[in-house]
């Protein structure tokens, strides 16, 4: 099909008013002539009224009507099957024998050469070949003759001559008619969008071809192309279905288990439609082709050319293999391999975002493996990364987990059961493999909170503290979900960062988190017995849930007692490390144990109080700390109601 | 708070073991520790049976610059049926016909060439031509030749072929564009193969002891590049001299070259010229190498002018295409 259309685009801005479908074939119907511009439809064509139009025109021309009311028709009829605006051309593929006689026409030529293009299918015959042919003799080997000739050698090798070009991308045809062109694109973009939308299913499968010219660089993933490597003899091209004639995914899902397969394997991960054909057909064979190609084309493409050259085409390479895992769900073990020796050469800013999606879809592999070749790289590129990478890395170590707890139990209802001590029903081998998978996900768990640690330290960024304190909200979530034999705990650095900070949604997410932690963690792990091989993990939980108790203390002594900061062995003071108590300075006088009422975080609250009182008055110096003494559990009822996690972590823990 | 340590005796070898596969995932997961990079500390020096056979062949390689790359499995190229060679000799054709702009005239001929003795491969190389036919003389405008020199054993991939070195030559466009062919139609992949620095120094060491005098020329040329400006450094040596320098390091009766020996040759080039000259030849890349015998590029092209050398070169640069066409079927 000719783009040469492109150019030419613009928005039309036509007020003009449609005729409907029947006026439109009415007035083509007649055998006056027509103005082309008001016969733009305003929606697809029904293929019998097409075919009622191609019929005119077999009929006028037996007739020997005028001939340039009869071009006019033809025109018509060539530019809505070319935009699109037709249901179907079932009705017209079998117009294919007696259109043959208007090439013989030089003024419909072009035009005609044009149609039979779009409405050839594979079951033409040698005698047919041989008319267009004897024309070609006649007037010569024409643009139009050529491209339709080439096209039908594409479909049907057997039966047309070798000399004739197979269809190439350089065919062209003329051009529509400029007064419809805008219109008709218009409408064929429109219709285009409405299937689109995200109720139906069915989706058209854009076939987007650039021509090239030697400045652009081949695309990295080839294109789909059906080379025959056999005799035209031997194949029944009749037979034969490939891909690209399949308009929409919904009719190339009926074929997909008989569909041909391009020469080139990895041409099928050009666009989503073709990663279901691929998967649908990937054998062993197929795979291994597959796999030697891609490795080969990554690494030449990322290690050893030249960096700068391609990042679009390379981006769009990462692109589609990442999508043919997500939809298919099926990993390549070969990209994995790529990607652990890219690591140890990455710069850590090309292709950031596409690098972070493998890492979060990385296999189920023994830690000792996941660690040498992808976390290592990763957590030491950590330590010097600004605030933003930081984050992204943990998002994506966070979707690492989920995937492998997704991977490795999927959702199965016989998950309590697994791990349930009563369980008599697994066999050795696979409560080994239960270990070892709860192994991987229990240090990936303990390798992010160690990414947390590193960030909390190494940077005051509110956002990282927020995101440690949702990550850990998360973790008890989906541990609990999962029925995991463990239940996470945060880290103090966490603890004590979001109860120093000025923000009050840090102290909010921290009692929440408290709160969740009693009510999913403590007691299941109270009363959890899980099958022997997973005591260890049991028991190291429970211990990191004494902190709890700890914890507790603290933040209650910050909050409520006001002996945070009270000089004694135990107290808080004691146990914060030198960087922090340092921090703490920026908080205003050490000496001075503050409470919840007290908390600078709050301070902001505390203002919106004082103005929402009744008597309050502009004039009025505002003295926080005054009004506060003054009314406290007017105070503290408007703080609760602003931030309900305090009052919940109040009733959970200080029930007195 | 300390660091919690799984105390838990995992009743397997984490670190060794490939953990079976998930359900409806056929690939194998493999257990892969971090890559040693790939490091020659050997190689054993093959003396060239000339075979009557295959002298013919070598002789169409000599003296002819060519350019090396790296070939994916062809699949489905076969060549068991008489009608295939002619068969893929006129799609490449038309493919190429297709894929310039201007009109031209090109004919692609496949080629069977006789068996490489010393060559262990179950694949006879392969010959392309593709000749510009439009005159009243054809005239040569691609030369490949595809070859390989190991069997590939287990990782064979069923219904292709294994012929991983191409040697090519001819204007970079028609090269190109074969090239696209090939991968399009056999779904491979052709790359550029480029020879990296610890190879240069192991081909040139190694081949020290075999290099002759020709009437003409009895110079070694080593060509320096100067990074971030167009000059050279070109230094030239006396065959003799080299060979006599080969000589004192290694044992001319012993077969195997080690890494040493090849470290040394060329430390003692270094320090020769940084004691006369005052430059420091190690800080700069190695761009050519040339002999009577044979040319070097460190880009991946080779000039053979002598037959003698052909089967070593040979050798040698299937080796490195063998092993950087890392594939992962074979069992780690």
């Amino acid at each position: 099909m000719s783009d040469s259309e492109d150019e030419d685009r613009r928005p039309v801005t036509t007020s003009s008013i449609r005729l409907s479908e029947d006026e439109i074939i009415k007035s083509l119907l007649s055998t006056s002539s027509v103005s082309l511009k008001t016969l733009i439809p305003s929606s697809s064509i029904k293929s019998e009224n097409a075919l009622k139009v191609a019929v005119w025109i077999l009929t006028s021309h037996a007739k020997k009507r005028t001939p340039i009311h009869i071009l006019q028709r033809i025109k018509w009829l060539t530019a809505i099957v070319q935009y699109g605006i037709i249901d179907s051309l079932n009705g017209l593929e079998k117009l294919f024998n007696p259109f043959i006689q208007l090439t013989f026409i030089t003024q419909y030529q072009a035009s005609i050469c044009h149609l039979l293009y779009m409405i050839a299918t594979p079951s033409f015959h040698k005698f047919q070949v041989e008319r267009i042919m004897k024309n070609a003799d006649i007037i010569g080997l024409m643009k139009p003759l050529v491209g339709l000739l080439g096209r039908m050698k594409s479909l049907r090798p057997d039966l047309v001559p070798q000399a004739i070009p197979y269809q190439s991308n350089a065919v062209s045809f003329p051009k529509a008619p400029a007064t419809i062109r805008n219109g008709l694109y218009d409408l064929a973009e429109h219709m285009r969008q409405q299937h689109e939308s995200p109720n139906q299913f069915t989706f058209t499968i854009e076939s987007v071809e650039q021509r090239r010219n030697k400045k652009m660089r081949m695309d990295i993933i080839p294109r789909v192309q059906h080379i025959c490597l056999k005799s035209s003899f031997e194949v029944d091209f009749r037979e034969m279905v490939i891909p690209e004639q399949f308009k929409t995914f919904k009719d190339l899902v009926g074929k997909m288990t008989v569909v041909q397969l391009p020469n080139h394997v990895g041409s099928l991960l050009s666009k989503r439609e073709y990663h279901y054909v691929l998967y649908t057909n990937l054998t062993p064979r197929l795979e291994a082709l597959l796999s030697q190609w891609l490795y080969l084309t990554l690494y030449h493409e990322f290690i050893e050319r030249n960096q700068i050259a391609c990042l679009d085409e390379k981006k769009l390479l990462l692109q589609r293999v990442i999508e043919f895992q997500e939809s298919t769900g099926r990993k390549l073990m070969v990209v994995y391999d790529f990607l652990s020796e890219y690591l140890r050469v990455w710069d850590g800013v090309q292709y950031r975002d596409h690098i972070f999606q493998l890492v979060s879809a990385l296999p189920i592999l023994p830690y000792s493996d996941l660690y040498e070749n992808f976390l290592r790289v990763l957590e030491d590129m950590f330590r010097w990364s600004p605030t933003s990478f930081k984050l992204e890395m943990i998002d994506s170590c966070r979707k690492l987990i989920h995937n492998l707890l997704v991977e490795k139990f999927g959702p199965s209802d016989r998950l309590q059961e697994l791990f349930h001590s009563s369980n008599t029903t697994s066999t050795p081998k696979e409560k080994s493999e239960l270990v070892e998978g709860i192994y991987i996900i229990s240090e990936v768990i303990r390798f992010t909170v160690r990414l947390y640690n590193t960030a909390l330290t190494s940077s005051t960024d509110i956002a990282v503290l927020l995101s440690s304190l949702n990550f850990h909200l998360w973790l008890v979530e989906v541990e609990s979900q999962f029925h995991l034999p463990f239940r996470t705990l945060c880290q103090p650095i966490t603890v004590y960062a979001a109860l120093f900070s000025q923000v009050p949604a840090a102290i909010s997410l921290l009692c929440m988190l408290f709160c969740k932690f009693k009510e999913n963690a403590l007691r299941y792990l109270m009363t959890m017995s899980t099958i022997p091989e997973l005591k260890d993990f049991h028991k190291a939980s429970l211990d990191d849930a004494s902190m709890l108790n700890r914890y507790i203390i603290d933040v209650s002594n910050c909050l409520i007692y006001q002996k945070a900061f009270v000089p004694a062995p135990d107290s808080l003071l004691s146990r914060l490390p030198r960087r922090n108590v340092r921090k703490l300075l920026e908080l205003g006088a050490l000496k001075e144990a503050f409470d919840l009422k007290r908390h600078p975080a709050f301070m902001g609250i505390a203002r919106q109080w004082i103005k929402s009182k009744p008597n309050y008055s502009a004039e009025r110096s505002l003295n926080v700390f005054e009004e506060m003494d003054a009314d406290p559990d007017g105070y503290l009822r408007f703080l609760f109601g602003y931030v309900p996690a305090i009052r919940n972590y109040l009733q959970e823990f200080h029930r007195d | 708070m300390s660091r919690r340590k799984s105390s838990i005796l995992l009743p397997f070898n984490s670190t060794a073991s490939k953990a079976d596969n998930q359900t409806g995932n056929v690939s194998r997961v493999r257990n892969r520790k971090t890559p040693a990079k790939r490091r020659r500390t050997q190689v054993e020096v093959l003396e060239p049976g000339l075979d009557e056979n295959n002298l013919e062949f070598y002789d169409d390689l000599k003296q002819k610059m060519w350019s090396i790359y790296r070939v994916a499995d062809l699949d489905k190229f076969n060549y068991q049926n008489p009608g295939t060679f002619p068969r893929y000799g006129r799609i490449l054709s038309r493919y190429l016909v297709h894929s310039f702009t201007q009109p031209v005239t090109l004919q692609a001929k496949f080629l069977e060439k006789p068996d490489l003795k010393g060559f262990e491969s179950e694949n006879t190389p392969v010959h392309i031509k593709v000749e510009d036919i439009q005159l009243n003389n054809p005239r040569l405008v691609y030369e490949g030749i595809l070859f390989s020199a190991h069997d590939s054993g287990d990782s064979k991939i069923e219904g292709a072929t294994h012929l991983p070195v191409l040697l090519a030559r001819g204007p970079i466009t028609v090269r190109n564009k074969v090239h696209e062919c090939l991968t399009a139609v056999f779904s491979s992949a052709i790359h550029e193969v480029s020879f990296p620095p610890e190879e240069m120094q192991w081909m040139i060491a190694a081949w020290s002891g075999f290099l002759n005098e020709s009437q003409k020329n009895k110079e070694v040329n080593f060509l320096y590049g100067l990074p971030a400006k167009a000059d050279t450094i070109q230094c030239q040596y006396s065959v003799n001299f080299i060979k006599d320098l080969w000589r004192c390091i290694h044992d001319q009766d012993s077969l195997i070259v080690e890494l040493n020996e090849v470290k040394k040759f060329h430390d003692v080039l270094v320090r020769h010229t940084y004691k006369i000259l005052g430059l420091n030849l190690a800080a700069v890349p190695l761009i050519m190498y040339r002999t009577p015998d044979f040319e070097l590029h460190a880009t991946g092209k080779v000039k053979v002018k002598t037959v003698e050398f052909v089967p070593r070169i040979l050798h040698f640069i299937a080796d490195l295409c063998e092993t950087q066409n890392r594939t992962d079927k074979s069992d780690s």
